[in-house]
């Protein structure tokens, strides 16, 4: 598997290389956007690892120039925090957004994370009766088997229902008290934090960041919801 | 060329000598024309000065007309014979009785007069007759020799009658000629005359004959005497014209000249020049009339009586010198006022106007606007009614429409002032509110001014704003960047292993105090963001009671790391307007807080109450949260919001000293407010948000509709509960 770490910032992108070179990948390294697109033109990559801020040719414009021919994932990798450069970088077609300074932890999860979507579960067969996907996560209520990339998680039977509850309906806001109704089947009265305290650990099983969660999303002061993400790319 | 002229006929001679010379030429120009018309005696020999001798129309007219006339009267009286037996007079009575004689040729009435003169020169009663055919006889025998007259000029006449003797200077076979003549008039029993011209309003009697006409010999010699005279004529008023002429280009160097300094600029003013235009033009039109008055009283009781040529000559002298100078003079001064602009500010009708203004402009200027209102709707009503008074039932119409335009403008410009104050309300202050005269002009400028210094501050503010932004994040990113270069590498080394022996101590730390470093950085910009205003503020309605929850569910970990004991005293709703991911800051914040410095083992209670509102809005929830500080808090409250203050004791502890500074930008960007209470070592920190009256619907009543709402799931495992009570 070859991966490309495009950073302006040599030891950066040479700190990367040695974690990501730790569990097994080719690294290619590039220091701007042109860079970057040459070293693509003649090698085969599998992923993209790609600083936003640099010179000649920044990230943003090179994940564009990368999208107009190519599909492998690209997370982006930047000191600009905000949540519209996230936003901005994830519209433009970056498959996900790390924030510097980075735990070298959870950017190699990241990395499997999205090579696993990319190239094993592309060929998934079609989903069956009973079985629920949001994203890289799956819930098949047959089997009661809950996989995050294809990766098993073990749930409780109490975080086994609130996920196929939030499943059931990516998008739509649970309040705390319904989601305590529906699942535990009795009136929510005075059980201050159960829900919350449920959901953060359920966060922690499927989440690579449960700090800052892809799949369940807190609605403030109302309740929580499954995001509504696409389905792995087939093919 | 214009500055030469200009400055010559500043020059006081070319004034002086300009001056003096208008009365002369006046005085030349008529003395000319005197001497040129006087020999002329009547308007048709006037006329004659301006036809030709050769298109004699006019002119041979002008010779037989008068002898025309002449005979006929004589033809109408026939002879002497006949008014001698009363053929014209006869006896009348009039309406009252009185008898008296009328004349039938001109009906002129002869009375008996109780004149004692007439008595006395034997008039009696009975000879009144006789008396108005003495009358007639007389002016018969004029008429004879008047006719005599023109035949001693060449004039051929023949007039004959069946019942009065032949009147003629020629002959009857001469007289047969006189049809041939070039000029002549023949009545026989109808008017025949040269050039077909007819002659009406005789009534001459039936077998009148008569013969009148001019031979070609006596028709040149006149044609020839005229032709002279005409010469001596024009030769006489050509000079004229050339005077007048001369007398303009003076008129004219004067007026360049008038108020000009010969060696200097301006206009100068002369003691002369003082009185007002209108009424010093007023005084020359009255002096000028006099003095054509008593140039008719010289002429009539003079000049047409005994006046020669040199008393007529020192009537013209005196009359130009009369009546030019005084005009010369209001001109030389309206000249001068005109060059000076404004002439009519000169003006006694200016003056009168001009102070008129000014004392109603000052009277508007002091008077309240009842007054004002009150002085607008009078002078409304008094137009109105003169308008109805003189030009009903238009005037009535006019008035009303005058006043309604009026209106209408004001209106209009009110309400230009009002939209345009609204605007400005509103932040919007281009284009500005047209200004025109008045108190609303006024107003108007007031706001424009007003909105334009308010639109440079916000414009300078925003600038400064985008800059702080820029830099804060540029910073941000400029301090992260290396920060992640020590951070992976800490890391790495720890992974890798190094020789020394107390390597690992070492590098935890580092790893350590990098991780604090990033932290510090990472509430640095939050609390710069925050203070700058830099935050974006989504208020919605929702659940405090369930936000404090979740934020606690979020913060499981380390609620259960602290072995603090939180109490919480929660309603089941309430319904705040606020931002929900800032308020999870702000109680990340303060619970890290509680975290931090709370007392370890101590109870942390964590209410929500409502708060009436006296002043009848919608109310507040007020949230408390409220410890056991582990450190004395020998502080002011206000010092703990400050950025980087922290409890003395507590510095050496992890907090960056940002966190309650955070809490308060984030609370106040939200529309609440944050207060600190220190009693003792009990720490209080207490977050007012404003009610939500409408609560959340959407949410809830889209979850309560919800199909699959329905199957619930049996709990199978018992309720975890956090220790969030005893």
């Amino acid at each position: 598997m070859n991966i490309l770490v495009c950073d302006d910032d040599k030891e950066i992108a040479a700190a990367i290389a040695v974690y990501l070179g730790h569990e097994g990948y080719d690294i290619l390294q590039a220091h701007d956007g042109r860079q970057a697109l040459k070293i693509l033109e003649e090698t085969e990559v599998h992923l993209i690892i790609m600083d936003v801020m640099m010179p000649e040719l920044d990230g943003l414009r090179a994940t564009m120039e990368i999208r107009k021919s190519r599909n492998i994932p690209i997370i982006m990798l930047s000191a600009k925090t905000e949540d519209t450069d996230k936003i901005m970088g994830l519209n433009l077609g970056a498959d996900d957004y790390v924030t510097k300074p980075f735990n070298p932890l959870e950017l190699i999860a990241r990395v499997k994370s999205q090579l696993r979507r990319f190239t094993t579960l592309g060929a998934l067969p079609p989903a069956e009766e009973g079985v629920l996907t949001v994203g890289g996560l799956t819930l098949d209520d047959n089997t009661k088997e809950v996989t995050v990339d294809g990766d098993e998680v073990h749930l409780t039977p109490l975080e086994y229902k609130i996920l196929a509850l939030l499943m059931r309906s990516p998008g739509r806001v649970f309040a705390m008290d319904e989601i305590y109704a529906r699942v535990w089947g009795e009136d929510a009265y005075s059980v201050e934090n159960t829900v919350s305290v449920h959901i953060r650990r359920i966060r922690e099983k499927i989440e690579i960041n449960p700090k800052e969660p892809k799949y369940i999303k807190v609605v403030w002061g109302i309740g929580y919801k499954m995001e509504k993400l696409d389905s792995p790319p087939v093919g | 060329m214009a500055i030469k002229w200009k400055s010559w006929t500043a020059h006081r001679s070319a004034k002086v000598i300009s001056f003096l010379l208008i009365p002369a030429l006046v005085f030349a120009f008529f003395t000319s024309l005197y001497l040129s018309f006087y020999s002329i005696r009547n308007s048709d020999e006037l006329m004659l000065l301006f036809v030709g001798s050769e298109n004699g129309d006019y002119f041979f007219d002008q010779e037989l007309a008068p002898a025309v006339a002449v005979a006929s009267e004589i033809a109408m009286y026939g002879s002497e014979e006949r008014i001698e037996v009363g053929r014209h007079l006869e006896w009348k009575q009039r309406d009252d009785g009185t008898v008296v004689v009328l004349d039938t040729m001109n009906g002129r009435e002869y009375e008996y007069v109780d004149d004692p003169q007439l008595l006395e020169d034997g008039y009696m009663e009975r000879d009144i007759f006789d008396w108005a055919m003495r009358q007639q006889l007389t002016y018969f025998a004029d008429l004879l020799d008047e006719l005599d007259g023109y035949g001693a000029k060449g004039l051929q006449y023949y007039i004959s009658s069946s019942n009065a003797r032949t009147i003629a200077n020629v002959p009857w076979e001469t007289a047969m000629d006189i049809e041939k003549m070039p000029a002549h008039a023949i009545y026989n029993s109808k008017w025949q005359a040269t050039r077909n011209r007819t002659y009406f309003g005789y009534d001459i009697p039936q077998g009148t004959r008569i013969y009148l006409g001019y031979d070609q010999e006596y028709l040149d010699a006149a044609a020839s005497e005229w032709r002279l005279i005409q010469a001596d004529l024009w030769a006489r008023i050509v000079p004229a014209f050339f005077i007048v002429i001369a007398g303009i280009f003076c008129f004219v160097v004067l007026m360049a000249g008038a108020g000009r300094r010969w060696n200097g600029e301006g206009i100068a003013f002369r003691a002369w020049d003082k009185p007002w235009l209108d009424i010093s033009l007023a005084l020359l039109i009255a002096m000028e009339f006099a003095f054509v008055l008593l140039d008719i009283e010289i002429y009539d009781s003079i000049l047409s009586k005994y006046g020669n040529d040199a008393q007529f000559m020192v009537f013209f002298a005196l009359a130009s010198i009369y009546h030019v100078v005084p005009a010369l003079v209001w001109s030389v001064s309206f000249a001068k006022r005109i060059k000076a602009g404004r002439f009519w500010r000169h003006t006694l009708v200016y003056s009168l106007l001009y102070g008129l203004v000014r004392l109603a402009r000052l009277l508007w200027a002091g008077a309240g606007y009842a007054a004002r209102a009150g002085a607008v709707a009078a002078a409304v009503c008094i137009c109105g009614f003169a308008f109805f008074q003189y030009l009903r039932p238009y005037g009535a119409v006019f008035a009303t429409l005058a006043a309604l335009v009026g209106a209408m403008y004001y209106y209009k410009r009110l309400s230009q002032v009002k939209e345009g104050a609204e605007q400005a309300v509103h932040g919007i202050y281009d284009p500005p509110i047209p200004v025109t005269r008045g108190d609303l002009g006024a107003i108007a400028g007031s706001i424009n001014n007003i909105s334009a210094g308010i639109n440079s501050a916000v414009e300078q503010r925003m600038k400064s704003e985008r800059m702080k932004t820029e830099l804060i994040t540029n910073v941000s990113h400029d301090l992260r960047t290396p920060l992640t270069s020590m951070i992976t590498y800490a890391d790495l080394l720890k992974k890798e292993g190094l020789d020394c022996k107390k390597a690992p101590e070492y590098l935890d730390v580092l790893i350590q105090k990098s991780q604090r470093l990033k932290s510090l950085v990472d509430e640095l910009f939050e609390a710069a963001k925050a203070s700058t205003g830099n935050v974006e503020v989504n208020l919605e309605p929702l659940n405090l009671a369930d936000l404090i929850r979740q934020c606690l569910g979020e913060l499981d970990e380390r609620v259960q790391e602290s072995g603090l004991d939180f109490r919480l005293s929660l309603p089941e709703h309430a319904n705040v307007l606020a931002d929900g991911k800032l308020f999870w800051r702000v109680m990340e914040n303060l619970l890290g807080n509680t975290f931090k410095y709370a007392m370890p083992g101590s109870r942390v209670y964590i209410d929500i109450s409502e708060v009436a509102d006296i002043t009848g809005a919608d109310g507040e929830y007020r949230l408390d949260v409220k410890n056991m500080s582990n450190h004395p808090l020998n502080m002011d409250p206000a010092e703990l919001t400050e950025r980087f203050t922290r409890g003395d004791s507590s510095r050496s502890g992890e907090g960056s000293g940002l966190g309650l500074s955070i809490v308060q930008s984030f609370v106040e960007a939200q529309g609440g407010r944050f207060q600190l209470s220190i009693d003792g070592d009990l720490f209080k920190a207490t977050v007012f948000l404003p009610r939500c009256p409408q609560g959340i619907p959407a949410i809830r009543e889209s979850a309560a509709d919800s199909p699959e709402g329905d199957e619930a799931l049996p709990a199978e495992e018992e309720a975890d509960t956090v220790n969030a009570g005893p």
